[in-house]
């Protein structure tokens, strides 16, 4: 059927009505240019005003910025990525776009900015949680140290989480529990192999209870459906995907990953509390290909700084239960080694 | 509860409101009819225009937009053979056949009423019993997706495309997409396959890339290419009489397949990631097989307006239940429904458990703005439709399909910036015009393609959940209410395709005796 040639005759009298046609289509296709170039003119000036006013030298950024992100929209890394985007564009004065990159356990993401071109304008979140997955698998890259760290962002703030009518109320009740009946519990980090994986594995650890059961899924909320539907008995996902159905009255906060007790939260124990020895950070990074322009690092990372720096800003990063603890140069590259050696530690336990 | 319904009613009936549904869903049917612009690039433009905007007037905004254009997709499928969005593939395959046959406007009139009452009643159904539906997504767990997912896969084999289709053809040819899905970064532990060494491949072949290279690209070489055979110009479509309208009596025929549209769209909209291309699938298998056993004078895939109906309302009810997992759960259904959490959450509301209480008012103006931009839709698609088929009536073919042509490339290339998906399209373009003359199915390559991740990942978590056994299905109640219905479905086509095979080969054993 498709094949059917459609064969129709043609009336002589419609060439002047066709082109007349195609004029009002040329000119509607030309208005749409013409509010295209509009707005980038537009937006060009805002960033040569900008530009003035933050370095004398460079015109960086004449276009917009690529800015890739390697998780799915709507997750807390995108979310607090487009808000930190949004101020900095307007900053800058060239549009973010943020480039959604999931997959690979943020492989992916990273691959793709240490592969663009070093010119500022593809940047990106990055974690070095990525140091995981790069320690089991084969990639483009080897590790952080192929891709230009400019700054840390900011720390994600995790929780391990149970259904509100089990019997645990304590992580050291779970973690006995645990022990007791090897192999029965159901376990679902937010990603499997990825940090919230790891931390359960400390845990498990210290409790001795390492035969456990792993129910993967594809990120934090998928993590808590499959707690609520029952499938699952503990899930170590981002406190922001647990945190509405605490308040539902539908699940408990046993414990938190991170090294002291958040503001935000400060009746939830960390897992360091109950003895479990944590030294594992799961921050967010802001990075770029190696070998930058040292004047678009510059005006980068000082946009970045400023509006990191933004009371409005940290507030709302509060809100999606960040906790913002800015890091550049050296304390970062400090860190980040530290933290590359507690998971490579791990790693190497977990193969013996 | 009642109260406030009535005050978002109202809060909605102020100007900016309108304005804002009006706009949305203009903007939208215009985003959704070309092929390869889909909703979900239509709304991430449209997000940092909303920052703005009160909250309310933003969610309108959003929520009609994202409508209209999941709707336009079908315009293009009808009128070019070429469909906007994967969701409106199943749409071309009678609407595109209407269309030949001059009756294009009589399907794009059923496309819009079936769609709109599809839409209107999932909106209904989520106005009145978010919180009891969103039971259902928690009921679902891996074992009752992957039954579905085997359903999904298995009713798409049944659909031929062409006449030269067959069972086996249809199951070779979703086997094909399930391996295209293999391409890139697995779900579970995220080991690379098929990858050769490159990057651009790790994530895969992306689903719109396949649809406008299966779908789009091969329609408009073929297009050209006779084209250019004949030497001369011609239209798309001869306007020499004014086509008929869809009549209330055909509309009425079609009301059952709206209405059981409206149920598998409303279920597979609750359910995240399954999307509303399944959701048209699935309607448009079960209309396919009924039409069989009704004896339909024009069946369903040869031009048939309940196949239309099927498609689109399949589709459209998708849409507003895709909302009842992100309300319930802050749970996207699909990439658009990720947008629109990311939208709230910029205005300092989160989607979950806590949002009725918290802020049921918001959710009511999203859910009465969805109706409200449903009937606004009816007038403006109609509107529209005309306009886009006058354009299409008036150029010529030779003019119309390599600006489509271009259209797809920008489109492909949009995707991911990859130059790599350009070269993928147009390749995959060619071997679509080999698929169809070989009688294999595109469409159930791009269902295995949609489906591949979802069924490796239910099945893993199956196999988790079953502690390495697959027979945890039968414990659990829906999945072995799900998997009867399944072997079921499986036995009743073996069953008739062998008694029908049986007196046939009597009826000719017999006349061999004789």
């Amino acid at each position: 059927m498709i094949f059917m040639y459609l064969n129709l005759s043609r009336k002589g009298g419609m060439k002047m009505k066709q082109i007349s046609l195609s004029v009002k289509l040329t000119l509607l296709l030309f208005l749409f240019v013409l509010v295209g170039c509009n707005q980038s003119t537009q937006e060009t000036t805002g960033a040569e005003a900008k530009a003035e006013t933050t370095s004398e030298q460079s015109d960086f950024p004449k276009k917009p910025i690529n800015w890739v992100v390697p998780f799915g929209p709507g997750s807390v890394t995108d979310l607090s990525t487009r808000l930190i985007a949004e101020e900095m564009s307007k900053k800058l004065g060239v549009p973010i776009v943020v480039d959604n990159l999931p997959g690979g356990a943020t492989v992916l993401g990273h691959v793709k900015v240490a592969q663009s071109k070093a010119d500022g304008y593809t940047v990106g979140t990055g974690a070095l949680a990525v140091e995981i997955t790069l320690a089991q698998t084969e990639a483009a890259i080897s590790g952080l140290e192929d891709l230009d760290v400019l700054a840390q962002m900011g720390e994600y703030i995790n929780a391990i989480s149970v259904s509100a009518d089990s019997e645990w109320k304590t992580l050291e009740e779970l973690g006995n529990w645990a022990a007791e009946n090897q192999g029965e519990l159901v376990v679902t980090p937010s990603g499997t192999g990825g940090i919230t994986h790891l931390w359960w594995d400390l845990v498990a650890e210290h409790f001795g209870a390492e035969d456990y059961g792993l129910l993967s899924a594809t990120g934090g909320n998928d993590a808590m459906l499959r707690l609520l539907s029952g499938d699952s008995d503990v899930v170590v996902t981002p406190l922001n995907d647990a945190k509405e159905h605490v308040e539902a009255g539908n699940v408990r906060i046993l414990a938190l990953t991170t090294s002291d007790r958040v503001e935000q939260v400060e009746d939830i124990p960390t897992i360091s509390e109950f003895g479990v020895e944590n030294s594992l950070i799961h921050n967010y990074l802001f990075i770029a290909p190696n070998g930058l322009p040292e004047d678009v690092r510059e005006i980068l990372l000082s946009t970045l700084e400023g509006v990191l720096a933004d009371t409005e800003v940290k507030s709302k990063l509060e809100q999606l239960m960040m906790n913002n603890v800015f890091l550049k140069e050296e304390e970062l590259k400090k860190q980040n080694e530290k933290g590359k050696e507690t998971i490579e530690t791990i790693m190497e336990d977990r193969t013996e | 509860m009642f109260d406030l319904m009535v005050n978002s009613l109202l809060a909605l009936f102020d100007w900016a409101h309108l304005l804002a549904l009006v706009a949305g869903v203009t903007i939208g049917m215009f985003l959704g009819s070309i092929p390869g612009l889909s909703g979900t690039l239509g709304l991430a433009l449209m997000v940092p225009f909303t920052y703005n905007m009160p909250l309310t007037v933003a969610v309108v905004l959003l929520t009609a937009t994202y409508k209209a254009s999941s709707f336009s997709g079908s315009l293009s499928s009808i009128m070019l053979g070429t469909p906007g969005t994967p969701a409106a593939a199943a749409t071309m395959f009678d609407g595109y056949k209407l269309f030949k046959k001059g009756k294009g406007w009589k399907a794009i009139q059923m496309s819009i009423y079936s769609s709109a009452t599809a839409d209107l009643l999932t909106d209904i159904l989520l106005l009145l019993a978010v919180a009891p539906m969103a039971l259902l997504a928690l009921m679902f767990g891996p074992p009752e997706f992957l039954i579905l997912v085997a359903l999904a896969l298995l009713s798409v084999a049944s659909i031929s495309e062409t006449k030269k289709g067959s069972l086996i053809k249809n199951i070779i040819s979703g086997l094909i997409g399930l391996f295209i899905a293999m391409i890139g970064m697995e779900a579970l532990a995220g080991s690379p396959r098929y990858t050769f060494g490159s990057t651009s491949l790790l994530n895969g072949i992306d689903i719109m890339i396949a649809v406008l290279g299966l779908l789009c690209l091969p329609e408009v070489f073929m297009q050209i290419s006779q084209k250019v055979k004949k030497g001369k110009l011609v239209k798309v479509k001869d306007v020499g009489k004014e086509e008929e309208g869809l009549t209330f009596l055909e509309y009425m025929k079609a009301l059952p397949s709206i209405l059981r549209g409206t149920i598998v769209g409303a279920i597979i909209g609750i359910l995240p990631g399954a999307g509303p291309s399944m959701g048209a699938f699935m309607n448009y298998q079960m209309e396919h097989s009924r039409s069989k056993s009704r004896k339909d004078k024009v069946r369903v895939g040869e031009g048939s307006l309940r196949g239309v109906a099927a498609a689109e309302s399949g589709n459209s009810a998708v849409g507003g239940a895709n909302l009842i997992p992100m309300f319930s759960f802050g749970i996207p259904g699909d990439a658009a429904a990720a947008i629109l959490i990311g939208a709230f959450v910029i205005h300092g509301v989160t989607p979950g458990p806590m949002i009725m209480e918290r802020s049921p008012d918001i959710v009511y103006t999203a859910i009465l703005g969805l109706i409200i931009a449903n009937l606004i839709l009816i007038p403006i698609a109609l509107l529209y439709s005309k306009m886009f088929k006058r354009i299409i009536n008036k150029i010529d073919a030779s003019i119309i399909y390599p600006i489509v042509l271009v259209i797809c490339l920008a489109a492909a290339y949009t995707v991911r910036q990859s130059m790599l998906d350009l070269a993928i399209i147009v390749i995959l373009g060619l071997l679509g015009i080999l698929i169809i003359k070989a009688g294999f199915s595109r469409v159930a390559i791009i269902i295995g393609l949609i489906l591949g991740g979802l069924t490796e990942q239910s099945f893993g978590q199956t196999l988790m959940i079953g502690k390495g056994s697959l027979f945890v299905v039968f414990d659990r109640p829906i999945s072995l209410v799900l998997l009867t219905l399944v072997i079921i479905f499986l036995l009743w086509s073996l069953l008739s395709k062998a008694v029908k095979a049986r007196s046939e080969s009597a009826k000719k054993a017999g006349g061999i005796e004789q």
